[in-house]
């Protein structure tokens, strides 16, 4: 194929399309934005307005009124926990299936098999599951009742693990056997070649996999709506207990969703140098 | 059939300039194989004859006519791929009749072609199996055939048989000699093996960094290379390098030893200077004195390959390789004398300077 | 001494890497194994080390059987074709891996890494990543990685595979040079003829999981035990003619396709079938086709090579190589003449070799 320079129509018309693919994107985290800083009268008039004096009422209300911090705090001690329970498995089970070939591919197709069952269809036994674990002995000890933070760990990691160990084994397929197989030669145990080689080699795989599993706890919103009520409960609940039978506060809900969003979005941009090295991962080779 | 000209020819990917500007004339029948290290440019410039990339600037022209702005499909070009790319799921006929099939040929004429290039290529019992069926030298044979069966006016080789062992590199080698013999294309052949450029082509153009550092039959780079880069690229065991200073109207030194020189070579001592590097090839060496042109070193190890020796001497501190009969040997450490055949003495200017070879079109 | 013993080595259910295969390595030799990709040389490599275990058979140690000790107690060094160099690591912390894992201290490890690279010439690298080296060097340090330690023998994938032929040649030497300083058992493959012939104390010639031949390059190269062999130990490779035995007026000869005698047979042949000639491209004198007794043929292809060339003659069916001096110029086509040195001959029946006493 011939690639020949273009002509400045066709650039204009290039850039023309990626800037309103961006804007057809970006509006609604935009209008978020700009809505929570919107005094209530301004809000919903038509036609929207993009002028006002902004106001800083609603995250007043959100913070001070609502407590959301309290959500935000749940949700990062629920999808920490999750997400290094997730890794510390993941991680783990995907080295072994990557390089013993555990149950020949059979079990692996299992696992993942799991996450095609829709979250709508497991939540009822979920639901019942933790009420009655809450009642015994060690689900005490472990919090895992209903409206505790241990259930919503335990629904996190069995909706999450499948997928990082299916992201997991690609990873650790890639770095040559080699590397371990020379590793060992010199004297190092087989821990010992997984602690010193092989996981720093698949750091960045690691680092993606923790990402992914990250965002999806903190913004999943079935599971914590379902299995708390206040004292677990995660920013995606928070923002909808705003939905008050006198109406939808749309200026408080707004506040609270950029507070809930906020520190995916700046986690995310900081760590994008690292997952772009991640996902074109490889070892040094011929 | 074409003869093939470049004119000027560059290439370059965003900033970095792959081809700086090359010219060449490649007449209609020609065997030329294009020969150089990894990033040279040589599959680059194979590609833009091909039409599979863009030309950044100059012309590569078919029997005078400029193809820039042709399609690769148009231009009538076949191109062989060391991962032969055939089509699993299908015959080898149908791989081979694949081309034809696509430019809607009809299928008494398809057949005929068919089974006149399988004759030909010795793929004849070999026509109903599928490409897994096959041993690495029948793809290879199948690819070639699918490539020649639209009777192309060039043929481009990329590497076609790099990856085979030796004894079927020997046998694809001479099929490909044949097959030029026989159906008598314009064949550009693209390779980092220096035998393999030397066994077949009829001209050899060596490129490196871009650049055409030599285009000229195998004899003639073999024996008179253009510069130290030819000189080192081509031949095999690899030619020797050795630091010369002092050199004047009647000699100069190698390693602390003094050498004379001839005519010829004084006239070169000229205008190189008096440092620069002295390069002969290990097959104009020998053991023992009785040369103008000795240089005394201490054996290191001989090696035995049977039908003839490498011995490796070194020469102050550099290290040289001779090719002598089987039997001879040396020791390591022992004291021993080279002798340097003077008419196969080359001599280049220090820096390994490359100087830019263009055909004048 | 290191041996293997029976050695079946399958992988899955159907890919047989390795087949009844009986080797032993002696203590302190040089040794060679050649063969083509996928032969299974790799896979001896790592029965030795004990990075893979045998799906039947035993490896022993001096008499002792290994094949149950993991790998760090077999005492094997290896050097891997792909590398495999961390690169997470710096060149230096490469070649410190192995000496750490033993437990040296700082200063020691420091002094055996700096004598390991300038050894190896590459000094100047030795704070770069491995994914900042040229391939050569990558080699090299793959190389230093697996010599750094002291080891009972030293297993080498191809370890100079990758790089340019004038790299190549030169490390070639050193290696041997290396080994003999060292006093090391050396395993190392390769798919070249030249660097087994070179490199050989023995060479042990593999194809398809299965040991053609085993012996000194001298063996190999002169008596070859099947075409196999003949066909792989020596550049260019042997050429083989179909012939038959006949008695002529004056003894026993070789008939080519052609029916044209081409030489006396060099011991008694009669009645043998499937009789292949091997003959080595220096064996055979190119004359005039007018030359009375000599083998009719006509030029193929000619291949300038340089320093000599190679014409390919067609006769009886066969094509035969014979090398030239670089000045004897051939055209495709040309009828030529060929005289065979019958003590040269190469006589294969059903591809093994057939031994006799020589006339």
């Amino acid at each position: 194929m011939l690639r020949r320079k273009s002509s400045w129509p066709v650039e204009v018309l290039r850039y023309g399309t990626i800037l309103l693919v961006i804007l057809f994107f970006f509006f609604p985290i935009f209008w978020m934005v700009l809505t929570s800083f919107k005094p209530e009268s301004a809000i919903m008039v038509s036609p929207p307005q993009f002028f006002f004096t902004p106001t800083l009422d609603n995250y007043a209300h959100a913070l001070v009124d609502k407590n959301f911090l309290f959500y935000v705090k749940n949700t990062l001690i629920i999808s920490v926990i999750s997400t290094l329970i997730v890794v510390a498995f993941g991680s783990l089970a995907a080295y072994s299936f990557a390089r013993f070939n555990v149950g020949d591919g059979h079990i692996l197709f299992f696992i993942l098999s799991t996450k095609m069952m829709p979250a709508i269809a497991v939540i009822l036994p979920y639901f019942l599951i933790f009420r009655d674990l809450g009642k015994t002995a060690i689900g005490k000890s472990l919090h895992l009742g209903l409206d505790q933070h241990g259930a919503l760990i335990v629904s996190y990691v069995m909706f999450n693990l499948p997928f990082a160990i299916w992201l997991l084994v690609s990873f650790f397929q890639d770095i040559p056997r080699e590397l371990e197989h020379s590793a060992r030669l010199d004297g190092l145990s087989r821990l010992q070649v997984l602690r010193k080689v092989t996981f720093p080699l698949a750091a960045p795989g690691i680092a993606v996999t923790a990402v992914f599993t990250l965002i999806f706890c903190w913004n999943e919103f079935l599971f914590a709506y379902i299995l708390t009520r206040k004292a677990a409960s995660t920013v995606t609940v928070g923002v909808e207990s705003f939905f008050t039978l006198q109406g939808i506060l749309w200026g408080p809900v707004a506040a609270a969703a950029t507070i809930a969003v906020a520190p995916m979005l700046v986690f995310v941009l900081v760590m994008q140098r690292y997952m772009v090295r991640g996902l074109t991962f490889g070892a040094v080779r011929g | 059939m074409a003869r093939i000209t470049a004119q000027n020819l560059i290439k370059r990917y965003g900033a970095f300039q792959a081809v700086h500007g090359i010219n060449f004339d490649i007449a209609d029948g020609e065997f030329v194989a294009i020969l150089g290290p990894s990033g040279c440019g040589k599959s680059s410039t194979m590609r833009m004859i091909a039409g599979l990339e863009s030309i950044s600037d100059g012309a590569i022209l078919f029997d005078g006519r400029p193809v820039n702005d042709l399609r690769a499909r148009d231009r009538n070009v076949a191109m062989s791929f060391e991962n032969y790319a055939l089509y699993a799921p299908i015959t080898v006929y149908e791989n081979i009749a694949f081309p034809l099939r696509s430019a809607g040929m009809d299928a008494a004429s398809i057949d005929r072609a068919v089974r006149s290039v399988a004759e030909k290529m010795e793929l004849g019992q070999l026509l109903s199996l599928k490409p897994g069926a096959l041993s690495s030298g029948q793809a290879q044979r199948v690819g070639l055939a699918r490539a020649l069966v639209r009777k192309p006016a060039v043929f481009l080789l990329d590497e076609p048989i790099s990856h085979l062992d030796t004894r079927q590199r020997y046998r694809m080698r001479r099929f490909i000699k044949s097959i030029h013999q026989e159906f008598g294309h314009t064949m550009i052949y693209v390779t980092h093996d220096q035998e393999e450029a030397l066994a077949l082509a009829d001209r050899v153009m060596v490129m490196s960094d871009g650049l055409i550092q030599q285009l000229a039959a195998p004899d003639e780079v073999y024996t008179r290379p253009a510069n130290a880069f030819v000189a080192g690229f081509v031949g095999e065991p690899p030619i020797n390098f050795l630091d010369f200073t002092d050199a004047d109207d009647r000699g100069l030194t190698i390693e602390g030893n003094r050498v004379a020189l001839t005519e010829k070579l004084c006239g070169l001592v000229r205008q190189i200077g008096p440092r620069g590097i002295a390069a002969i090839r290990p097959h104009f060496l020998r053991l023992g004195g009785g040369s103008p042109v000795q240089l005394r070193g201490q054996g290191f190890i001989t090696e035995e390959l049977q039908d003839h020796n490498e011995i490796f001497v070194d020469v102050g501190r550099t290290r040289i390789a001779l090719v002598t009969p089987p039997g001879q040997k040396v020791h390591r450490g022992e004291d021993v004398t080279v002798s340097v055949d003077p008419d196969h003495l080359l001599l280049f200017p220090a820096g390994n300077k490359v100087r830019e070879h263009s055909d004048d079109i | 001494m290191y041996a293997l013993i029976d050695v079946h080595k399958r992988y899955g259910l159907r890919t047989v890497a390795l087949r009844k295969l009986n080797l032993e390595i002696r203590h302190r030799e040089f040794f060679v194994l050649y063969g083509p990709a996928g032969a299974g040389k790799s896979t001896i490599l790592n029965l030795i080390a004990g990075l893979t275990k045998p799906t039947s058979g035993d490896i022993s140690r001096d008499g002792v059987s290994i094949a149950h000790l993991p790998p760090e107690r077999r005492g094997a060094a290896m050097a891997f074709e792909n590398y495999a160099l961390y690169s997470h690591l710096s060149v230096a912390e490469n070649l410190a891996f192995p000496l750490r894992a033993a437990g040296l201290d700082r200063s020691e490890i420091e002094s055996r890494v700096k004598r390991i690279a300038s050894v190896l010439g590459i000094p100047h690298v030795l704070d770069r990543r491995p994914g900042f080296l040229s391939g050569g060097q990558r080699q090299r340090v793959a190389l230093g990685r697996a010599i750094i330690r002291p080891a009972d023998i030293y297993l080498l994938d191809e370890p100079i595979g990758h790089l340019d032929a004038k790299l190549r040649h030169r490390m070639r030497a050193e290696l041997k040079a290396l080994a003999v300083e060292m006093n090391a058992t050396v395993v190392f493959t390769t798919t070249s003829s030249k660097e087994a012939l070179a490199l050989g104390d023995r060479v042990g010639i593999l194809n398809s999981g299965r040991l053609e031949q085993v012996g000194t390059p001298a063996e190999l190269y002169n008596s070859p035990a099947n075409t196999f062999v003949a066909s792989f130990v020596g550049d260019p490779p042997m050429s083989f003619l179909s012939v038959t035995a006949r008695r002529s007026s004056d003894g026993v000869k070789l008939y080519n396709g052609d029916g044209q005698a081409i030489a006396s047979a060099p011991f008694d042949v009669l009645g043998r079938t499937a009789l292949k000639a091997g003959l080595r491209s220096n064996a055979i004198q190119l004359v005039d086709a007018q030359t009375s007794g000599a083998l009719k043929g006509s030029v193929q292809v000619v291949e300038h090579l340089g320093h000599s060339n190679i014409a390919v003659i067609a006769a009886g069916g066969d094509s035969i190589q014979v090398s030239l001096p670089a000045d004897r110029r051939l055209k495709p086509g040309e009828p030529v003449g060929m005289i065979i040195d019958p003590r040269q001959i190469h006589l294969f029946a059903d591809e093994r070799a057939l031994v006799g006493e020589h006339v």
